[in-house]
């Protein structure tokens, strides 16, 4: 809240402050269930819980405390509790569980369980370790600097996780997937109409799976990273670089290939997005990121699908398959099983 | 009890404050229900560990050791601290193909869907790699989940059903969410149409009705969001 609109709002008496010190004595789990308002999450080493709120006079925070799990949530004298933002710093260690309605999250540096969920605001998990969900209806929610199990949902708003490692699952119905600077030792990324870039490491053993249906899959592949790739596209097309130069399949392509020593399964599938497989270090014709095909409800995943669903209805019709190329035909053609030049 | 158990009823179990009958129906329900029973085993490993360590301090290592060693191809070095220490940590669940049939069995569709992805699982012959499934002879496959799912009375009577919940309680929605919703299912229903009109000119391509699956299990997690949401507010 705004210092000098919150101090006016003080000074008449209009804002109260909650501001007290809970010792944690065994508790493992601070539960917040918040209305509107922010919810901000520090940690420090010290065996207590901080709970520091703004809201208004006619609302409290209320502290329930049972065997393990320390639970705050705000109450109103009258009606349903309003807007209130919270600043707690609690132990480390401590498995948090926050839910919103319209509510914005950040925790910074948890080392416990991390479940932060909101329906209309944005979710921002910096640093962690172990199991961390992050979730918004219609924000966007990025994870940062994390280490462990991650799993990050928006419907409307984007996905971002940089320079985190562990296992991954991120999906979106409208907005971009963007991992950036990710060890993973598995991916599952699914999106409708979002794009997804993907620059980060390719485990030995590793499994990977990209999915959108119109968005455009952009994977940046580490020089000597050892991945089998598995590409099916039923309109887009696959670019790829990995052989040395920019190769670009058809349309309904369905492509197999392998660089390094093809220890990690990365599987990649769009019906009409295209789909970027590039050496890292790749300049000039990359895809920006976020700049995917646009979706058009109602009108498909680009204006010339139509054209190619005639297409492949009329070669359909005609006893031929085109919407995927059959693997042994691409096997003959060449495309499949090719070394990765420079890999 | 026909949902999963909820993390607050577990950790009154695990605390002691659960009453006789709580305590029997999560034991009944745990004795059937794999997805439970491992959370619950997994949140008794958890406070059982937390319980050893000191109240303050940083989070144990060993959480971090197992992923490092998957990263790496390496196998953890276990010590015996590590022994003591190593907590669980819950792998994310995939929402692909393999769905999150528990988690989409909040809603009464977890038989209708289990014999739906039962079927296909089953005639797919890959477990969990749906990208293998259509590279030959997976016609039949993507033919009977489109018929299974499609034509499916539970699915659509469970589909139904959120959705008049929702469109009950959108009002008591905020109108950005309500927005946010309705672009999401304008999206979903028109990549559905148009999986749909391929798939009329394919009917034998695995991986469209792969494609048809997932986004019907999008639109139906968006439809039980929205309908949580809508009950959440009420």
């Amino acid at each position: 809240m705004n210092g000098m609109f919150f101090g006016a709002l003080m000074a008449l008496g209009m804002i109260q402050q909650t501001d007290t010190l809970i010792p944690v004595e065994g508790a493992t789990l601070l539960d917040l269930q918040a209305m509107s308002g922010s919810v901000v999450v520090e940690v420090w080493d010290r065996p207590e819980v901080s709970v520091r709120a703004e809201h208004s006079r006619r609302t409290s925070v209320r502290i329930d405390r049972r065997g393990s799990r320390i639970a705050l949530e705000a109450e109103a004298r009258r009606g349903p509790a309003n807007h209130v933002d919270y600043q707690l710093t609690v132990p480390a260690s401590m498995n948090l569980k926050i839910e919103g309605m319209l509510v914005s999250i950040t925790v910074n540096g948890a080392l416990g369980t991390v479940e932060a969920e909101t329906l209309q605001g944005d979710v921002a998990v910096y640093g962690g370790r172990g199991n961390i969900k992050a979730a918004s209806m219609s924000g966007s929610v990025l994870v940062e600097g994390a280490e462990g199990s991650i799993d990050v949902e928006s419907v409307a708003g984007s996905i971002r996780i940089v320079n985190s490692s562990g296992d991954i699952v991120g999906e979106t119905i409208g907005g971009p997937i963007t991992l950036d600077g990710v060890r993973a030792a598995s991916v599952d990324l699914g999106s409708v109409g979002g794009d997804i870039w993907y620059d980060g490491t390719f485990a030995p053993g590793g499994t990977y799976f990209f999915g959108t249906h119109g968005g455009v899959v952009t994977l940046v592949v580490p020089d000597g990273a050892g991945a089998q790739f598995e590409v099916s596209t039923v309109m887009g097309s696959i670019f790829d670089n990995l052989g040395g130069d920019m190769r670009e399949s058809e349309r309904g392509e369905r492509a197999r290939f392998e660089s390094g020593d093809g220890g990690a399964i990365v599987e990649v599938e769009t019906f009409g997005g295209r789909v970027h497989i590039l050496r890292q270090g790749t300049e000039g014709d990359v895809p920006p990121r976020g700049d995917g095909m646009a979706f058009v409800p109602g009108m498909g995943v680009s204006p010339d699908l139509t054209d190619l669903l005639d297409g492949v209805a009329h070669a359909v019709s005609a006893g031929l398959s085109v919407a995927f190329r059959d693997h042994h035909k691409a096997e003959d053609t060449g495309r499949d099983d090719r070394p990765a030049g420079g890999n | 009890m026909t949902n999963h158990v909820p993390p607050e009823k577990i950790h009154d179990l695990l605390d002691g404050l659960a009453t006789a009958a709580q305590r029997e129906e999560i034991e009944v329900h745990v004795a059937s229900c794999g997805a439970c029973r491992d959370e619950l085993a997994r949140m008794t490993d958890v406070v059982m560990a937390i319980r050893d360590l000191p109240s303050v301090g940083q989070a144990p290592e060993g959480i971090w050791d197992s992923i490092e060693a998957r990263i790496s191809g390496t196998q953890p070095a276990v010590t015996e601290d590590a022994k003591v220490l190593a907590l669980p940590v819950k792998e994310p669940v995939r929402r692909r193909f393999h769905f999150t049939v528990p988690q989409l069995a909040a809603a009464a569709l977890l038989v209708s869907l289990l014999s739906s992805a039962s079927v296909w699982m089953a005639l797919s012959g890959t477990g969990t790699s749906g990208a293998s499934a259509d590279a030959s002879g997976g016609g039949q496959t993507a033919s009977v989940w489109v018929a299974s799912l499609e034509t499916d009375v539970g699915y659509a009577q469970a589909v139904s059903d959120l959705e008049m919940i929702v469109e009950q309680g959108r009002n008591r929605l905020a109108p950005e969410t309500v927005a946010a919703l309705d672009q999401a299912m304008q999206n979903i229903d028109a990549a559905l149409a148009e999986v749909r009109r391929a798939l009329e000119a394919d009917p034998s391509s695995g991986i469209l009705g792969r494609m048809l699956a997932n986004h019907q299990m999008s639109r139906l997690r968006l439809l039980r969001q929205a309908a949580s949401a809508v009950q959440a507010v009420s």
